[in-house]
C-alpha cells in the first residue's frame, strides 16, 4: 500500500530535474576547479620566471663584485702605504695617486627585485625565498646608499688646504676599507640567496630550465672568454 | 637604477672626461705592457694581448680574474694603446665598453689610473692585473711582457 502510494506522489519529471541539478553543480565545479587550476598554472609559470630573473640578476650582480674586488683591495692595500707613507701633499697628487672614479662601488642591478614587487609576484612565493631576496636587495640598498655618503665624504676631503692631505687619504682609506667589506658581505649574501632561488626553482622546473651554476673561468672558457 | 645614474657610472668607469683631443695628437712613446711580478705570464701574442685589451678573455690561464687597467684620457699611452691595439678613437673605445657592459659580455669596463705611479702601485698589488705604461717608467715591482716574444728595447716591438 505504501510503495503505491510513492509511486502516486513521485512526479516522472522528478529524476530529471535531479539528474540536470547535479550536472549543473557538477559543471559549475567543474569550471571553477579548471579556472583555479589555470590560475595556479599562471601563478607558477610567473614566480619560475621571477625565480629565473632573480637568479640571472644575482649572478650578473656577483660578477660585477668580483670584477670590482680585486680593484678596490688593491686601491685600500696602496692606501694603506700612502697613509703610513704621508707621500700625498698636494690635491693634485691625490688625484693622481688615488683618483675619485676608482673609488666608485660597482653598479649593482636590482630589476628583478622592483619587477617582482610590482607585480606583486612575491606573494605567489613561499616565505624563505621572498626573505632571502629581501634581505639581499635590503643589503644591496644600504650598500649603495653607504658608498654614496662615502664617496662624498672622500670629494669633501680630497679638496685639501695645507696640511690637509693626511686626513684626505686616510678619508680615502677608511672608506674603501668599508667598500671592500661591504663588497665581501655582500658577495657571501648573494651566494646564499642564489642558493635559496635555486633550490626553489630546483623543486618547480627539470634540471634543463635552470640558468647553470656560475663557474666564471670555466664558463668563460666554453664561451671562448 | 635609472638610466642616467648607470649613464654616469659608465662613463666613470671608463674614465671618460673631456677627452683631450691633444692627447691623441701628442708624439707616440714606446709602451710596455707589465703585470704582476707573481703571474706566470711573460710573453702575449699581440693577438692575445688584444683578446685581454678588448675584454675577450677575461681569465688567465690559472683561471684567476684579469683586472685591466687603463689611463685616464690625458695620458699620451693611452693614446698610443687605442691607436695601436683598439684602433679605435676615445668615442668608439667609449662606446665599446658601454656597449659591452649592456649586452653582459662584461661586468665592468677597465678600471681607471690617473698615473704611471698608480699603475705600477696597484700591477705591484693586483695579482691578476694588467695594464700599460711607459717603457722609460717601467720600475722592478712588475713583470714587462714579450709581444710577439719581443720586448720594447728589441728592434720591430709592436707598442712603438
Amino acid at each position: 500500500m505504501a510503495e503505491r502510494r510513492w509511486k502516486i506522489r513521485k512526479p516522472k519529471w522528478l529524476g530529471e530535474v535531479v539528474i540536470q541539478s547535479l550536472a549543473i553543480v557538477f559543471s559549475i565545479l567543474l569550471a571553477l576547479w579548471t579556472d583555479q587550476w589555470k590560475e595556479n598554472r599562471k601563478s607558477r609559470e610567473l614566480s619560475v620566471i621571477s625565480l629565473r630573473n632573480f637568479l640571472t640578476e644575482i649572478q650578473q650582480n656577483e660578477n660585477r663584485l668580483d670584477d670590482a674586488l680585486p680593484y678596490h683591495k688593491g686601491l685600500q692595500t696602496m692606501l694603506v702605504q700612502l697613509d703610513s707613507s704621508h707621500a700625498i701633499r698636494t690635491p693634485s697628487e691625490f688625484q693622481n695617486e688615488v683618483g675619485i672614479d676608482g673609488l666608485r662601488a660597482p653598479a649593482l642591478l636590482q630589476t628583478a627585485w622592483l619587477t617582482a614587487v610590482a607585480t606583486g609576484v612575491l606573494t605567489k612565493l613561499d616565505y624563505e625565498t621572498v626573505s632571502a631576496l629581501s634581505l639581499t636587495y635590503t643589503l644591496q640598498d644600504r650598500f649603495r646608499e653607504d658608498t654614496r655618503t662615502g664617496m662624498q665624504s672622500v670629494v669633501a676631503a680630497s679638496n685639501f688646504g695645507p696640511g690637509g692631505a693626511a686626513p684626505a687619504v686616510e678619508t680615502a682609506k677608511n672608506y674603501i676599507g668599508e667598500v671592500v667589506t661591504s663588497e665581501d658581505e655582500l658577495r657571501s649574501a648573494y651566494a646564499v640567496a642564489e642558493g635559496v632561488v635555486r633550490k626553489k626553482l630546483e623543486s618547480m622546473v627539470p634540471p634543463s630550465e635552470i640558468p647553470p651554476q656560475p663557474d666564471s673561468a670555466s664558463a668563460a672558457k666554453k664561451k671562448g672568454t | 637604477m635609472r638610466p642616467v645614474v648607470l649613464f654616469t657610472l659608465l662613463m666613470a668607469a671608463l674614465g671618460v672626461s673631456a677627452a683631450p683631443a691633444a692627447a691623441q695628437a701628442a708624439p707616440k712613446q714606446t709602451i710596455a705592457i707589465v703585470v704582476n711580478a707573481q703571474s706566470p705570464i711573460s710573453d702575449l701574442s699581440f693577438a692575445e694581448l688584444r683578446k685581454i685589451f678588448m675584454g675577450d678573455q677575461q681569465f688567465w690561464a690559472d683561471r684567476s680574474k684579469v683586472t685591466l687597467l687603463v689611463r685616464a684620457p690625458t695620458a699620451r699611452e693611452r693614446a698610443t694603446v687605442l691607436d695601436k691595439i683598439y684602433k679605435m678613437d676615445e668615442d668608439q673605445f667609449r662606446q665599446y665598453w658601454i656597449g659591452k657592459m649592456f649586452r653582459a659580455e662584461v661586468a665592468g669596463g677597465p678600471k681607471i689610473v690617473y698615473s704611471t705611479d698608480m699603475a705600477l702601485n696597484l700591477i705591484a698589488t693586483i695579482k691578476g692585473s694588467i695594464t700599460f705604461v711607459p717603457a722609460a717608467s717601467v720600475t722592478g715591482d712588475v713583470k714587462v711582457l714579450r709581444i710577439d716574444g719581443k720586448l720594447p728595447s728589441d728592434p720591430g716591438y709592436i707598442l712603438k
